[in-house]
């Protein structure tokens, strides 16, 4: 089908001329390949996000001195930077004499969590988050993923840093 | 289903019909692949690993789902 003379076009068409005699149409068979294709895309996606998911996501960093033990005494915690001078941290000696240490921004918005030794939980002022002292894990509120844990090992009386899970 | 072998223009008719339910399905199976992909999303963000194979197998049904619609076009 010829195109109509650019004089006989309405106004619009004059300015925003559009060659309908070049377009390619799409067949609904060809449509029907397409979608086929976006739906193995779609599967292959997911096979990666889900391994993505299993392989964990360890990060090691160099070791790094937080504290002596006898420093943080049972029941308190301890603010320190790691994995970078950027990055706060908090160090909380259980009752019962373990430690654990968490990436202290909130996975909500960062702000930064406390502990709550009368609760016995990781809390974030800013829109009441908490957090699992023991593993980390949400309890309540709007975060949408656990703290970022960081491994400790501890030589003699010194607890040092060594990684970041999460 | 009625089908009579008259007019080269029933069959045609016919025959779209039957590519508009197969589109209709591929495009249904779409979309609950691209819900299923979101929700993989949100477990791999909030740190669980337990589920997410559960994703995978249901969103690979949906894909075999969609080839089979696909092969199924075939006239016999």
């Amino acid at each position: 089908m010829a195109e109509a003379p650019l004089g006989e076009m309405p106004y619009h068409e004059q300015d925003f001329p559009y060659q309908r005699t070049l377009d390619k149409l799409v067949t609904r068979r060809e449509y029907l390949h397409l979608l086929t294709l976006t739906s193995l895309g779609l599967f292959l996606g997911t096979v990666g996000v889900a391994l993505e998911a299993l392989r964990g996501r360890r990060r090691d960093f160099p070791a790094q001195p937080v504290a002596s033990v006898g420093e943080v005494a049972e029941g308190t915690a301890l603010n320190f930077n790691y994995p970078t001078a950027d990055d706060p941290a908090i160090l909380v000696h259980l009752p019962g004499g373990r430690f654990v240490a968490y990436g202290q921004r909130c996975t909500h918005l960062a702000c930064a969590v406390f502990w709550e030794p009368r609760a016995r939980v990781l809390a974030c002022p800013c829109h009441e988050g908490f957090f699992d002292v023991q593993t980390g894990l949400v309890i309540a509120g709007p975060p949408p993923r656990p703290l970022p844990r960081i491994e400790l090992r501890r030589e003699g009386d010194m607890l040092f840093a060594v990684g970041v899970q999460g | 289903m009625r089908f009579v072998r008259r007019g080269g223009e029933e069959r045609a008719a016919g025959r779209v019909a039957l590519v508009e339910a197969q589109l209709l399905l591929v495009i249904t199976v779409v979309v609950l692949q691209l819900w299923l992909l979101t929700v993989a999303l949100e477990e791999l963000l909030a740190g669980h690993a337990e589920g997410v194979w559960w994703l995978v197998a249901f969103s690979g049904l949906g894909f075999l789902v969609a080839l089979l619609v696909l092969a199924a076009r075939r006239e016999r």
